[in-house]
C-alpha cells in the first residue's frame, strides 16, 4: 500500500513513540501470526507451505541427490524466486546469497555424509508467492519447516565403501528423518529509540534501519548485520539497539522454535 | 520403452483405472485472499497448480492498454522441483512454457467477455508445483476457477483435458508415464456444449480414430466441468451462509 | 553544475551567464599535483589517499590499505561517483542512490556477495548523503576494486566493505555532494561497523563469523570497530585538511 507523507510521518511519531503504537496493535516483540503446513508435495523429500496475515506466502521444497563427496563442494544449494521480480534483481540474488551462506556455513556438512565416498545433496527451492514486507524471516521459517519434515530414503548397503566399488543402496520404503542443525533468520526494524521484530511493510516503510539477526544452535551467530528496508527514511542508529536487538531474538528465539516444531 | 504394462488385457491402466475414469480431482477457490484477486487451488491427480488472477486492473505499461476491450496476460511459472527429478533450468523462457501461454492467452481471449474491461489489463499468474502429465487441461481448469473466484465475467467453464490413444482404445485423463507412451491429445471443452475451444495435438493421431477420442474426451472434460461446478456452488453457498450470519 | 542537462526545467535563454560563486571547484591538474602523495601512518594500516584521478567524474578517490604487519595484507580501491545527475520517469522528491561494485583483475568474489555488498553499502550511504537536497537526480557510485590480498583466504571480504565506506566517503567529498558527516568504518577481526557523528551513531554493522555474538559482546565489538574508525576518519580529515591547504 502507498501511502502519502502525511501518513508515513504519522505511523513514524507512532512507531518512535515509548513504548511503540504498532498499527496493528502488536507489542514490540510479536510476531504476526503465520500458518505452516509441511509435507504435502510427495515428490519432494521434504516441502512447507507458510502463510502470513498479510498474505505473504512462501513455498518451499528440499530435494536431495546422492553424489560423490570428492566432485562436490557445497552440499546445500538455494535457489530463490520471487513473483514480480527479475531472477537477477538485488533483492532476489542478495537473499539467494545470504541463504545460500547461512546454510553453508551453520550446518555441518557432516550430517548429509551417506558412505565413506557418497553423500546427500540438498537442493532447497524457494518460491515466494506474493510478499509485500522484506521477505527473508518468512524464507527461513519456511525453509526451516521444510528441512525439519525431511525424510531421506534409509541407507542399506554398508557405509565404509572406500575400497568396493559399490553404489549406495536404499531401503524400498523406510526413510529416516533429517537431523541437522537449522538456522532461523530474523528481520528487526529500528524505530527511533525502538527495535521492533516482524515488520510490517507500512512499518519497514517509515524504519530508521532493519537488522538482521541470525540464530543457530541456541545462540545468536553469523551473520548479523544492518539491512536495508527502505530509501527514504535510513538513519545511523545507536550501538544499543543492536546490543537490543540480539537480547530481543535471545528471548525470542527458542519460543518461536518451539512453535515451528509443536 | 517402459516394462509397464501400459493397458492390460484385463482393461487396466498403470494406476488401476479404466480406460474412461478420470484422476482424483479436487479444487478449492480463494485460497489466496490477500494475494489477489481471484485464486485457486487445483490438484488433479499428481498435478498441484496455484492459480492467481489479479485484475482487471489499470496497465501497468501505457502500451498494454487497449480502448476497446480488455488485455489478458498469461504467466505460467514451472518450479524447477515440480517434476521427481529437479531440473536444472528454471523452465522461465523455455519455448514450450511460452507456447504454452499464448494458447492459453488464445483461448481465454475468447471466453472472457473482453469489450466490459476496457482500457484494462487481467493477469494470470499460475504456479505449477508438481507435475504429473495432462498439465495443459489442469492450466484450463486452474483459470477457469480462477475467472470465477474473480468475478471477471465469462460465457461458460472451459474443462481441459487430455486423451491419449492407446493401439485402437482412448484412454482418458493421461498420467506422465502414459503421455510418454503414446500420443495424446488435450481438449478445451466449454461447459455442457460440445464446442471446443481448444484442441491441441502434438503427435502423429490416426484420423479415423480421432472421432472416438474426441468423444470420450468432450464427455470427460463434461465430468470435470461438472465437479468444478459442484464444488462452486458448495463455496458460494458457504459464503452465502457467512454473510447472512453477520447481519 | 551545467554540464548536465534538465528537460523538466526551462533553462532561460541561451547565451545566459551562470551565477560563479568563488572557488566553487579546483581544477584537476592542480589537484593532482597538489594531492600527489598522502600516505599516513596510523595504527597497524598504512593508508594511500589520491583525489580525482578519474577525470570524467563528478568525484573520485584513491586508496591503498596495506597492512603494517603483513606485507602482503593490501587493498586497492578506486571510488568514483558521478551525479547528481538527471533521471528519467517519475517524479522523486529525494535523489536516488546507486552502489555497483566491480573486481577489475581477477574476479574472486562470488556474484550474490558482491551484491549483497552493495545493498550494504546503498543502506550506509542512504543515511548519510543529504538526498533531499537533490530532488529527481540520481547519484552513481561505482567502484572499482583493483588488488585485495589478506587473510588466509584471498580476499578478505570486511577490509574490502571497510575500504569501500572510506573510499566512498573521500569520494563524496572531492564530489562536493552533501553528506551529514564524514562517515568512516571500523574492522575488528571479522567484523565491520560504520560510524558517523563521532562514533555515537551506527550506519553500517557487518558481522560474518560466530564468535561473540550475545548481546553483551556486540557492544565491545563496537567499541574495537570504534577506536579503528576514529584513526580511519583522522587520517581521512588530515587528507582533506592538507589536500584544502594545498589547492588555497
Amino acid at each position: 500500500m502507498v501511502m502519502s507523507l502525511t501518513e508515513k510521518r504519522y505511523l513514524q511519531e507512532c512507531l518512535i513513540s515509548k513504548p511503540p503504537l504498532r498499527p496493528d496493535g502488536r507489542n514490540d516483540d510479536q510476531f504476526r501470526p503465520i500458518e505452516v503446513f509441511t509435507d504435502f508435495l510427495p515428490t519432494s523429500n521434504g516441502s512447507s507451505k507458510i502463510v502470513a496475515s498479510d498474505g505473504t506466502e512462501c513455498v518451499v521444497s528440499v530435494k536431495s541427490k546422492v553424489v560423490d563427496r570428492s566432485l562436490e563442494d557445497d552440499l546445500i544449494v538455494v535457489d530463490v524466486d520471487i513473483t514480480g521480480r527479475r531472477d537477477d534483481s538485488p533483492l532476489v540474488q542478495e537473499i539467494a546469497s545470504i541463504l545460500n551462506r547461512v546454510l553453508l556455513l551453520q550446518i555441518d556438512q557432516e550430517q548429509l555424509r551417506l558412505t565413506q565416498k557418497y553423500s546427500f545433496k540438498l537442493y532447497i527451492d524457494v518460491l515466494v508467492l506474493s510478499s509485500y514486507s522484506h521477505p527473508l524471516t518468512l524464507i527461513s521459517f519456511a525453509i526451516y519447516s521444510a528441512l525439519n519434515s525431511t525424510q531421506l530414503p534409509t541407507l542399506i548397503s554398508s557405509e565404509d565403501d572406500l575400497d568396493v566399488a559399490e553404489l549406495p543402496t536404499f531401503h524400498d520404503y523406510d526413510m529416516s528423518k533429517l537431523n541437522i542443525d537449522i538456522p532461523i533468520m530474523f528481520t528487526l526494524a529500528v524505530c527511533g529509540q525502538n527495535v521492533i521484530v516482524d515488520p510490517a511493510s507500512s512499518e519497514s516503510d517509515v524504519a530508521s534501519n532493519g537488522i538482521l539477526v541470525t540464530w543457530c544452535k541456541g545462540k545468536v551467530g553469523a551473520p548479523i548485520r544492518t539491512l536495508s528496508l527502505n530509501e527514504e527514511y535510513t538513519r545511523g542508529i545507536h550501538p544499543d539497539r543492536l546490543a537490543e536487538s540480539i537480547r530481543l531474538i535471545e528471548i525470542l528465539a527458542p519460543k518461536v522454535l518451539q512453535a515451528l516444531d509443536g | 520403452m517402459s516394462r509397464l504394462e501400459i493397458y492390460s488385457p484385463e482393461g487396466l491402466r498403470v494406476d488401476g483405472r479404466r480406460w474412461n475414469e478420470l484422476r482424483r480431482f479436487e479444487c478449492s477457490i480463494n485460497t489466496h485472499a490477500n494475494a489477489s484477486d481471484g485464486s485457486s487451488y487445483l490438484e488433479q491427480g499428481n498435478n498441484k497448480i496455484i492459480t492467481l488472477v489479479n485484475g482487471p486492473q489499470e496497465p501497468k505499461l501505457r502500451s498494454h492498454t487497449n480502448a476497446t476491450k480488455a488485455v489478458l496476460t498469461v504467466s505460467v511459472n514451472i518450479t524447477r522441483f515440480s517434476k521427481t527429478e529437479r531440473s536444472k533450468s528454471s523452465h522461465r523462457n523455455e519455448r514450450r512454457v511460452l507456447e504454452m501461454q499464448t494458447a492459453l492467452v488464445r483461448t481465454f481471449e475468447k471466453n472472457i467477455l473482453m469489450h466490459l474491461y476496457p482500457r484494462t489489463q487481467i493477469d494470470i499468474q499460475i504456479h505449477v508445483l508438481q507435475q504429473d502429465g495432462g498439465l495443459m487441461g489442469s492450466l484450463i481448469n486452474g483459470i477457469t476457477l480462477a475467472l470465477i473466484d474473480a468475478g471477471i465475467a465469462i460465457y461458460d467453464y472451459i474443462s481441459g483435458v487430455s486423451i491419449g490413444l492407446y493401439d485402437t482404445t482412448p484412454l482418458l485423463d493421461l498420467n506422465t508415464v502414459e503421455e510418454n507412451a503414446m500420443s495424446s491429445v488435450t481438449l478445451g471443452v466449454m461447459g455442457r456444449s460440445e464446442k471446443l475451444s481448444l484442441l491441441l495435438v502434438e503427435d502423429k493421431l490416426a484420423l479415423d480414430r480421432m472421432e472416438s477420442v474426441l468423444a470420450i474426451g468432450i464427455a470427460g472434460a463434461h465430468r470435470i466441468r461438472d465437479l468444478m461446478d459442484k464444488e462452486l456452488r458448495k463455496h458460494g453457498e458457504k459464503r452465502l451462509a457467512n454473510v447472512s450470519s453477520n447481519q | 553544475m551545467l554540464n548536465t542537462t534538465d528537460r523538466r526545467r526551462i533553462l532561460g535563454p541561451a547565451n545566459a551567464k551562470p551565477l560563479v560563486f568563488d572557488r566553487s571547484s579546483v581544477p584537476v591538474e592542480e589537484n593532482q599535483e597538489s594531492a600527489k602523495k598522502s600516505s599516513v601512518s596510523t595504527g597497524n594500516d598504512a593508508i594511500y589517499i589520491e583525489n580525482g584521478i578519474v577525470v570524467n567524474c563528478n568525484g573520485s578517490s584513491y586508496l591503498e590499505v596495506r597492512s603494517r604487519t603483513n606485507d602482503k595484507n593490501c587493498t586497492l580501491l578506486l571510488t568514483s561517483i558521478y551525479g547528481p545527475r538527471p533521471s528519467r520517469g517519475a517524479f522523486n522528491a529525494k535523489a536516488t542512490l546507486s552502489v555497483q561494485f566491480k573486481e577489475v583483475t581477477l574476479e574472486k568474489i562470488a556474484a550474490g556477495q558482491i551484491k549483497e555488498i552493495c545493498t550494504f553499502l546503498t543502506n550506509v550511504f542512504n543515511a548519510v548523503v543529504n538526498l533531499e537536497r537533490y530532488p529527481k537526480s540520481g547519484i552513481d557510485v561505482f567502484l572499482s576494486l583493483i588488488h585485495s590480498s589478506s587473510g588466509q583466504q584471498d580476499f578478505e571480504l570486511e577490509s574490502i566493505i571497510t575500504a569501500c565506506v572510506n573510499g566512498i566517503t573521500l569520494a563524496f567529498v572531492d564530489a562536493g555532494i552533501e553528506i551529514l558527516d564524514t562517515v568512516s568504518a571500523g574492522m575488528y577481526k571479522r567484523n565491520v561497523t560504520a560510524f558517523m557523528k563521532n562514533g555515537t551513531e551506527v550506519v553500517g554493522f557487518w558481522k560474518d563469523d560466530d564468535e561473540q555474538s550475545s548481546s553483551e559482546n556486540i557492544l565491545e565489538i563496537v567499541e574495537k570497530c570504534k577506536e579503528h574508525y576514529l584513526t580511519n576518519r583522522k587520517t581521512m580529515i588530515e587528507f582533506m585538511v592538507r589536500n584544502k591547504n594545498a589547492s588555497d
